[in-house]
């Protein structure tokens, strides 16, 4: 309506002046990622042939069987986008076409027309309430989008609407609903077909050609630095304004490349880790072990490859002097690759080039190894005791290479010379308390190596000696603290004692790293990381003891129970937590978890519970051991 | 005024009608239970605490109970709360923070949200206030009742069923020029023939040339914001200089935050229903209440005592660790094992910080123009 101010119609803009639409700064938002975002978008719009709906749409009958399968199978996804957004919803700030979209999914999702009714028990028989939920959805769509400007102008809905570009039909049917009779079900379907377009039209297409694509402009900066690199090259011999010139090019790219890190420091890590991949000898032919997003490699590999191992080197070292744990992170990353094409290589895959592979990846352990080392002569990096608190940036935490340390001696491949000198530097590193326990370890794994070298029998001894200096340090750990003799307290069953028991359930954490709220650092690098936020499986379970308690008393009682048997939530969560560790924790935090395993010893692959007796007897026999 | 606190500011000028209602409350032979009722913005806090400093001098304690989810006195928004004051206001139109005695969590800044978990919470502050305040003689102290501005609808419903659960012996009404803004008057929540308590009107203080009430209109969301980083600041050491929020949201990224087993703590979500398996994606960067569930004992009414607010700053899943920052020292927080999750909005300053950016905080996103 040409007759609307400016500025005053449009809330999420469809056409032209997308730049305009969007945000000029940051803005608060429930979802951690644009892939989260996009994980969403594609759940909502993947049972969605439109076509199909449409053609149905002409011929009613109620369950056209030729769509069964494809409705059951979206259902899944659909439904777990549903849930997704619930959580959105429950952190606020959920923007509207968010909110709207998934409402009509999930009416979609209850009403028999569109689905197999069979399939579940929620589907929704009755027509009146089904255009209810339909005409009650369309006028929130209406409303979410023209209301505040209605409000402030005090131009018609309608012509408001025009202006956005609502289709007409969902303007009349929220007028209708709200001031005359329910309009009828087939209508109400079609408008939602409708406005379910319209939606995907104005905000979700124009929301992902909006995001930026992060691994693009990383891989253009790292180009434009290598670029630039090569050019001081040339003129270095050349007079001293041209090169300051270069020098001053390369150091805004490098700039841009520390914010990019800032914002996701996971993605430059692979990014990297791609460019030192793609030179690997043999792989550019076969990508299929590449486990790194190779999804734009395609598009750029022309370019990728331009960037030579050495260059990337020169790159990454000229980076990490401002940001040194990136080195960190790229070597955690790096021995997590070897792992996997370990796995695959144990597995009896038959590639001729994994062997190569990995002899590259070696090599690149080696190099990290020394490049940290440096760095940490040089002071660039600070070792920091657990305890001291340090607001750093470039602190690192000595756990962090002791676990480094430990990933690296868990590999299969601890004879290749480069992962020999790499643990050794690493061990130099390391503080003297740890590297006496882990000078012990590599001459053990080594000469476990020398006995017999193909791979699987050592891996597990190496295992099983990593597990075992695991358990001291637990063992150690639990008997520091002062209250391990919970099996003193006897009488279990009352609250009064759980209380106490629970008494040091809060603490400070031991070391941090400044990290943005919603990450943590990562225990490896202490650089900082978006933390997987699925719940894990077995906690699924408990489901029905920590549902929507709305303060209701009968929930309480049941809560209270929950408590009172402290076996019962053992022998759920902790235990299933310990005996099926996924392969991170595993080597990572045992200490952490002494409490719900506070009183008991895994003897012969079960939990038991022992006495403070018994604890003692361990602990003065752990003292002879040490 | 005669009974004005001396250290009140200059231009605060106390009307006529105003001292007059103020002098009434304060000379009741018997403690009194005053509520404060009237329409938004007319003046309620700003008169509660008048009447507060003005009570201080004879009593030395006085009870508030204050019930303002979107804009409490003393306590963060979401709460309600009930204090025992002992230090007279010395700004008569500006809340601050205070420690509160006890707390319920409510989780949302709009009492209408759930009507019945509202009052639970506010009936539930208020047997604490008889139990020790009223039953043991010596200790009897006055209480002050603060309300949100309701008028009608739902709100003038809840009003209605506070007051006859409250039975106090004042009430005091605060009205406007605009009478179809106002409460009704008289006793409104008495049926008729039941004979009530003192009924003091005074009217709002501000008016126009024309003689019509002005109401002082605030910005509630950038206040609540203000107060949330108030809150948060508390985490650090008084002596520590925080001056502007970009500081504070530095120094939060950086504070070794409370860790707390995942399988220690109860998580509920007290507006919306959030399925399990989503429960971390939920609650990650967010503000919850932290709460007690076995302290509820004594009462019939389970609803769980409120310690502090916290943020969750991270989640390690696999480890099953939860990382918390909040202000609440660490003895009191040993006691708590629920987590409560509403619908009170982390400040966007707070998660701003440059270098340090949360990832919820996107550029980029399609926006309202």
């Amino acid at each position: 309506m040409e007759a609307a101010p400016e500025g005053t119609g449009r809330l999420y803009g469809g056409g032209g002046g997308r730049a305009s639409d969007l945000s000029t700064g940051r803005k608060l938002v429930p979802w951690s990622s644009w892939a989260e975002w996009r994980l969403v978008r594609d759940g909502l719009f993947s049972a969605r042939p439109v076509a199909a709906l449409r053609r149905v749409t002409l011929t009613p009958t109620p369950h056209p069987p030729a769509r069964k399968f494809l409705s059951k199978r979206g259902e899944v996804c659909e439904s777990s986008a549903c849930s997704q957004i619930a959580a959105w919803r429950s952190r606020g700030s959920l923007p509207v076409p968010v909110d709207v979209t998934a409402a009509f999914v999930e009416i979609r999702l209850r009403d028999p027309f569109f689905r197999n009714v069979m399939a579940s028990e929620d589907a929704l028989e009755s027509e009146e309430m089904l255009a209810m939920l339909y005409s009650m959805a369309i006028m929130r769509l209406v409303n979410g989008f023209v209301e505040n400007s209605h409000k402030k102008t005090g131009y018609s809905i309608s012509e408001l609407s025009e202006v956005v570009g609502i289709p007409r039909v969902l303007v009349d049917i929220r007028h209708e609903s709200s001031h005359r009779s329910l309009p009828s079900l087939r209508l109400l379907r079609l408008a939602a077909i409708k406005a379910f377009d319209w939606l995907k039209c104005i905000y979700w297409d124009s929301q992902t050609n909006a995001v930026p694509d992060f691994q693009v402009e990383l891989r253009e900066k790292l180009h434009e630095i290598n670029h630039f690199l090569k050019d001081k090259d040339l003129v270095k011999a050349k007079a001293g304004s041209k090169r300051k010139r270069s020098e001053k090019l390369i150091s805004r790219s490098i700039k841009y490349v520390r914010r990019l890190y800032y914002t996701c420091p996971s993605d430059v890590v692979s990014v990297l880790l791609d460019f030192f991949q793609l030179n690997a000898p043999e792989s550019s032919e076969n990508s299929e072990v590449q486990q790194t997003d190779s999804l734009d490699v395609d598009q750029s590999s022309d370019i990728c490859n331009q960037i030579s191992n050495s260059d990337t080197k020169i790159i990454v070292a000229k980076l990490s002097k401002k940001e040194p744990r990136l080195l960190l992170a790229i070597l955690k990353s790096v021995i997590e690759m070897i792992e996997t094409l370990e796995g695959l290589e144990n597995k009896g895959e038959s590639n001729a080039c994994l062997p190569a592979k990995i002899k590259n990846l070696c090599s690149h352990v080696l190099w990290l190894v020394t490049n940290i080392k440096e760095l940490k002569d040089s002071g660039c990096i600070r070792l920091v005791h657990e305890k001291v608190l340090s607001s750093d940036r470039n602190a690192v935490p000595c756990f962090c290479l002791a676990k480094l340390l430990r990933k690296l001696l868990k590999l299969s491949i601890i004879g290749e010379r480069c992962i020999i000198d790499a643990t050794l530097l690493l061990i130099e590193m390391a503080s003297n308390n740890v590297k006496e326990k882990l000078r012990k370890l590599p001459a053990l794994s080594l000469g476990g190596l020398a006995k017999d070298s193909t791979i699987p029998k050592s891996t597990k001894e190496i295992e099983s000696v990593d597990k075992a200096t695991e358990k001291l340090e637990m063992f150690k750990s639990q008997l520091k603290r002062k209250d391990v003799c919970l099996a003193e307290n006897g009488t279990r069953g009352s609250l009064n004692t759980i209380m106490s028991e629970k008494c040091n359930r809060w603490t400070t954490t031991k070391s941090w790293t400044p990290c943005p709220i919603g990450m943590v650092p990562c225990s490896f690098s202490s650089t900082s990381v978006l933390p997987t936020l699925d719940v894990i499986d077995h906690e699924l379970k408990d489901d029905k003891l920590e549902q929507h308690v709305n303060f209701e008393s009968d929930d309480d009682i049941e809560r209270i129970g929950y408590y009172s048997h402290p076996e019962k939530q053992l022998d759920v969560e902790s235990i299933l937590e310990i005996s099926r560790p996924s392969p991170e924790c595993e080597i990572s935090n045992m200490p952490e978890l002494t409490f719900p395993l506070k009183g008991r010893l895994l003897v012969g692959g079960v939990w038991k519970v022992v006495s403070e007796e018994e604890l003692l007897l361990i602990k003065s026999k752990m003292k002879i051991l040490l | 005024m005669a009974g004005a606190s001396p250290s009140a500011r200059a231009e605060v000028v106390v009307p006529l009608d105003w001292a007059g209602a103020a002098a009434t409350v304060s000379s009741e032979p018997a403690p009194p239970v005053v509520v404060v009722c009237g329409p938004k913005n007319a003046g309620k806090s700003t008169f509660s605490r008048l009447l507060l400093n003005l009570l201080l001098p004879r009593y030395g304690r006085v009870g508030y109970l204050d019930t303002d989810v979107g804009q409490p006195e003393f306590s963060p928004p979401g709460c309600l709360s009930f204090h025992v004051v002992d230090k007279a206001f010395s700004d008569l139109l500006n809340p601050s923070l205070r420690e509160t005695e006890r707390c319920c969590f409510f989780g949302d800044i709009s009492s209408k949200r759930d009507p019945e978990t509202y009052l639970n919470c506010l009936f539930h502050l208020y047997d604490y206030f008889v139990e020790k305040y009223r039953c043991s003689v010596s200790e009897t102290i006055p209480l002050i009742v603060n309300t949100p501005g309701w008028v009608k609808g739902a709100g003038f419903d809840m009003l209605v069923e506070m007051l006859r659960y409250i039975c106090p012996t004042i009430v005091v009404q605060i009205r406007i020029s605009v009478q179809s803004k106002n409460l009704p008057d008289g006793m409104f929540w008495l049926d008729c023939g039941q004979t009530g308590p003192n009924m003091i009107n005074i009217d709002a203080p501000f008016r126009d040339s024309m003689n019509r009430s002005l109401l002082i209109q605030k910005d509630s969301y950038g206040m609540r914001e203000c107060r949330l980083v108030e809150y948060f600041k508390q985490c650090f050491p008084s002596d520590i200089s925080l001056t502007t929020n970009k500081e504070l949201a530095y120094a939060l990224t950086s504070l070794p935050p409370y860790e707390v087993s995942i399988s220690d703590v109860m998580v509920i979500h007290l507006h919306f229903q959030v399925p399990r398996s989503e429960v971390w994606h939920s609650l990650n960067a967010t503000i919850v209440g932290l709460a007690i569930s076995c302290g509820t004992t004594e009462a019939g009414r389970s609803i769980p005592w409120c310690v502090g607010l916290g943020i969750v700053r991270g989640v390690d899943v696999q480890r099953g660790i939860l990382y918390v920052i909040t202000p609440v020292p660490l003895k009191h927080l040993q006691r708590v094992d629920l987590l409560l999750q509403g619908l009170i909005e982390i400040p966007k300053s707070l998660l701003q910080v440059r270098g340090c950016v949360s990832p919820y905080m996107p550029t980029n996103v399609l926006h309202k123009i």
